[in-house]
C-alpha cells in the first residue's frame, strides 16, 4: 500500500527528469561547444570544454567582425513592440469582450478563435503583398505588424477567461467610486491580471524571437535582419562556422532569457487573493 | 442629507422576465430604509436600480429633486457597500478608501483628512498600510464601510454586506452599522435577507416578494399588523402561526372540528387565523383555546419552544413559553390565544381582514 503510493510521484519525477534532460541536452550541447576550438567540437562534441579546448573564437568572430549589434537590436525591438502592442491590446479587447455586450461580439470572439487554429504564416503570399502595397517592405515595423496579428487571438482568448473571473463587484465598487471605465481597466483590471500578462508574454515573445520566416520575406535586408537570419551567415553551402554559428546562439539565448526571467516572478504571485471572500 | 423617492420603478430584462413590478415610495432624508424578503423577490435588483448599476426600464427615480434615472453610478453620489467587501486588492486599505477621493480630484490633504476621520470613526487607523488579503472578514467589513464613508455621500447603499460575516461578529457590526448611520445622518438603503437584521435597523422596511412590495412600514407595525400572510410569516421568528377556520352559521371551528371560543370577521367562509408564537400561552383546560400534543420541544435557554401538533393541521402548532417547558413531549397540553394579538387573513387573496 505504502510502497503503490510512493511509486506513483517517484515515476512522474522519473519522467519529468527525463523529459528535462531530453529538451535541455541539445541547449547545453549548443553553450558547451560555443566555448570550444572547430577541432574539439567536432573532435568530441559531447565534452565540456577545458583549459586545451577553450576557445573564444567564435564570440570573437561574432562580436567583432559582423553587424551583430544591429541584428541584436533588431531582434529586441521587435519582440519588445510586438510584445507590447499584443499585451495591451489584447488586454484591451478581452476587457471590451468580457466586460460588454455589444452587437457583434460573439462575432468577433469567433473570428479571433479563428484566428487561433489557422497558423498566420498560410497567408504569408497575401501579407508580403499588403507589406509590399504599404511600403513597409525591409522595416521592422512590418514584422511588428504581422508579429502583433499572430500573437493577439490567443491573448485575448486567454485575457478574456482570466478578466471574465475578476468579481463583478470589484468594477461595480469601481463605478460607485466615480471610476471612468478606462480608468477601470487601466488601474483595477491590469494590475490584477499581470499572472495572465505574464503567461502571455512568454508565449508571445518565444515564437517572434525564434521567427526567422517573416524576417526572411519582409525584412531581409541587412539593416533590418534579426538575430535569426543573421545567424545564416554563418550557415553556407558549402561551409558552416560552426563556431560562429553556436556562439551567436548562444548569445540569441541571453535577451530572450532575461525577459523570461521577468516575466516569472509575476507569474509566481496571485493578486486576487484577498479581494473578496 | 437627502432625499430619494421611487415612482412606479420598474425593471424588465432583455430576456421578457419582470424583475421589479413598479415600486412607490419616498424615502425621507436621514431615514434607515431596509429592503427585505427571500432570495429572488428583487431586493438586490432595486438596490442596483437605485444605485445605477441596472438600468430602470420604466417609473422615476429622484435623489433630492434630481432625475438620476440615467445618470452613471459615479454622478449619483451614492456609495455602496458589497456583499464581498469588493476591496481592491492591490491597493492599501489608504488607497482603498482615498481612491475615490483621488478620482474627484480632491487635494491630497484633503484626502488624507477624509481617510483619517473614517479611520478613527471605524478604528481602523492601525490598518492603513495594510492590503486586503491580511485582514480578517470583520476588518474588510470596516474598510468597506470606511470607503463609502470617506466619500460623505448622499445616500448609502448596503448590499447584505453581514452576510460573509459569522454569528458573533454580524451582531456587533450591526450595532455599529446602526450608531454610525445614526451618527452620521446620511439617508440609507440597506439590502438583507435576515428578518432580524432588518427588524433592528430599519427606520422603515420593504417586504419584498416576486418584484412587489408587500408592505412598507416601521418594523414595529410590520410585526403588529402584517398586511398579508407573506408579512405575517416573515417577520418575527420563528414565524407566525396560521390554522385555517371554518365558519358556518353555527359558528367558527379549528380544523379538529372544536369550536372557537372568540368572534371571527363575519362574510367568509374560510378564514386563515394568525398568532404568533409568543401570543399564545399554557393554560388548564377549562379556559383552553386549543389542545395540542407535543412532538418537539426546543429549549433556547432565555426560553422554549413547544412544538405542537392538533388534529386536521398538516403543520405544528408553535408556542413560545418563558424559562423552561413544563411539558414532557408527546404529552397533550391546554393552550389559550392572547384576543388582543389575533390576526385574521383572507386565504384566498392572503390578505388582512380588518
Amino acid at each position: 500500500m505504502r510502497n503503490s503510493r510512493r511509486l506513483g510521484p517517484l515515476a512522474v519525477h522519473a519522467l519529468l527528469i527525463s523529459y528535462t534532460i531530453i529538451a535541455l541536452f541539445p541547449i547545453l550541447l549548443i553553450i558547451f561547444n560555443s566555448f570550444k576550438s572547430r577541432k574539439a567540437i567536432f573532435k568530441s562534441p559531447l565534452s565540456l570544454p577545458d583549459a586545451n579546448t577553450f576557445d573564444l573564437v567564435g564570440f570573437e568572430k561574432v562580436l567583432g567582425s559582423s553587424s551583430f549589434d544591429v541584428y541584436f537590436l533588431n531582434s529586441i525591438s521587435v519582440t519588445v513592440m510586438s510584445l507590447a502592442f499584443v499585451l495591451v491590446l489584447g488586454a484591451m479587447a478581452a476587457w471590451a469582450l468580457a466586460e460588454y455586450d455589444f452587437p457583434g461580439s460573439d462575432f468577433v470572439a469567433l473570428f479571433l478563435a479563428i484566428g487561433i487554429m489557422i497558423p498566420i504564416r498560410l497567408g504569408s503570399v497575401s501579407l508580403l503583398k499588403i507589406i509590399v502595397s504599404l511600403g513597409l517592405i525591409n522595416t521592422l515595423t512590418a514584422l511588428v505588424l504581422v508579429y502583433t496579428a499572430q500573437g493577439l487571438p490567443l491573448a485575448i482568448f486567454i485575457l478574456r477567461e482570466f478578466i471574465a473571473q475578476i468579481p463583478d463587484d470589484l468594477k461595480e465598487a469601481a463605478r460607485c467610486d466615480g471610476v471612468t471605465e478606462y480608468r477601470i481597466f487601466w488601474s483595477i483590471i491590469l494590475p490584477l491580471i499581470r499572472p495572465a500578462l505574464a503567461t502571455v508574454a512568454v508565449f508571445t515573445m518565444i515564437p517572434v524571437w525564434n521567427d526567422l520566416w517573416f524576417p526572411l520575406i519582409l525584412a531581409p535586408g541587412e539593416d533590418t535582419a534579426t538575430v535569426t537570419l543573421g545567424i545564416q551567415q554563418f550557415i553556407g553551402q558549402y561551409v558552416t562556422d560552426w563556431n560562429a554559428v553556436l556562439a551567436s546562439l548562444t548569445l540569441a539565448i541571453v535577451p530572450i532569457l532575461i525577459l523570461y526571467l521577468v516575466f516569472s516572478r509575476q507569474l509566481i504571485r496571485g493578486l486576487t487573493s484577498g479581494a473578496v471572500k | 442629507m437627502s432625499t430619494v423617492t421611487l415612482k412606479d420603478l420598474k425593471k424588465t430584462y432583455a430576456n421578457g422576465f419582470q424583475a421589479i413590478h413598479g415600486i412607490d415610495m419616498e424615502i425621507r432624508d436621514g431615514e434607515f430604509i431596509v429592503i427585505v424578503g427571500p432570495s429572488g423577490c428583487g431586493k438586490s435588483t432595486l438596490l442596483r436600480m437605485i444605485a445605477g448599476l441596472e438600468t430602470i426600464t420604466d417609473g422615476e427615480l429622484m435623489i433630492d429633486d434630481r432625475r438620476v434615472n440615467q445618470v452613471e453610478p459615479g454622478k449619483r453620489d451614492i456609495a455602496m457597500v458589497f456583499q464581498n467587501y469588493a476591496l481592491y486588492p492591490h491597493m492599501s486599505v489608504y488607497d482603498n478608501m482615498a481612491y475615490g477621493l483621488k478620482i474627484r480630484k480632491k487635494s491630497t490633504e484633503e484626502i488624507a483628512q477624509q481617510v483619517n476621520r473614517a479611520a478613527d470613526i471605524l478604528e481602523i487607523g492601525a490598518l492603513l498600510d495594510r492590503k486586503p488579503s491580511q485582514l480578517s472578514g470583520g476588518q474588510r467589513q470596516r474598510v468597506a464601510m470606511g470607503r463609502a464613508i470617506v466619500r460623505d455621500p448622499k445616500v448609502f447603499l448596503f448590499d447584505e454586506p453581514l452576510s460573509n460575516l459569522d454569528a458573533k461578529l454580524r451582531v456587533q457590526m450591526r450595532i455599529e452599522i446602526r450608531k454610525l448611520q445614526r451618527a452620521l445622518k446620511t439617508t440609507a438603503i440597506y439590502v438583507t435577507h435576515d428578518q432580524v437584521e432588518a427588524m433592528t435597523l430599519a427606520d422603515r422596511l420593504i417586504v419584498m416578494n416576486g418584484g412587489l412590495p408587500e408592505q412598507i412600514g416601521s418594523p414595529m407595525e410590520l410585526y403588529d399588523r402584517p398586511a398579508t400572510t407573506f408579512v405575517a410569516g416573515f417577520i418575527g421568528s420563528p414565524a407566525m402561526n396560521f390554522i385555517p377556520v371554518r365558519v358556518d352559521k353555527k359558528g367558527a371551528t379549528f380544523p379538529s372540528g372544536q369550536n372557537l371560543n372568540f368572534s371571527v370577521p363575519s362574510g367568509h367562509e374560510n378564514v386563515l387565523l394568525g398568532i404568533r408564537p409568543e401570543d399564545i400561552e399554557i393554560t388548564t383546560p377549562d379556559l383552553a383555546d386549543l389542545t395540542l400534543k407535543v412532538s418537539v420541544i426546543e429549549p433556547l435557554g432565555a426560553d422554549s419552544l413547544i412544538y405542537g401538533s392538533c388534529e386536521g393541521m398538516k403543520e405544528d402548532l408553535v408556542v413560545r413559553v418563558r424559562d423552561k417547558a413544563t411539558v414532557q413531549e408527546e404529552e397533550t397540553f391546554s393552550v389559550r390565544f392572547n384576543q388582543q394579538k389575533l390576526h385574521y387573513f383572507d386565504p384566498t387573496t392572503n390578505s388582512r381582514l380588518p
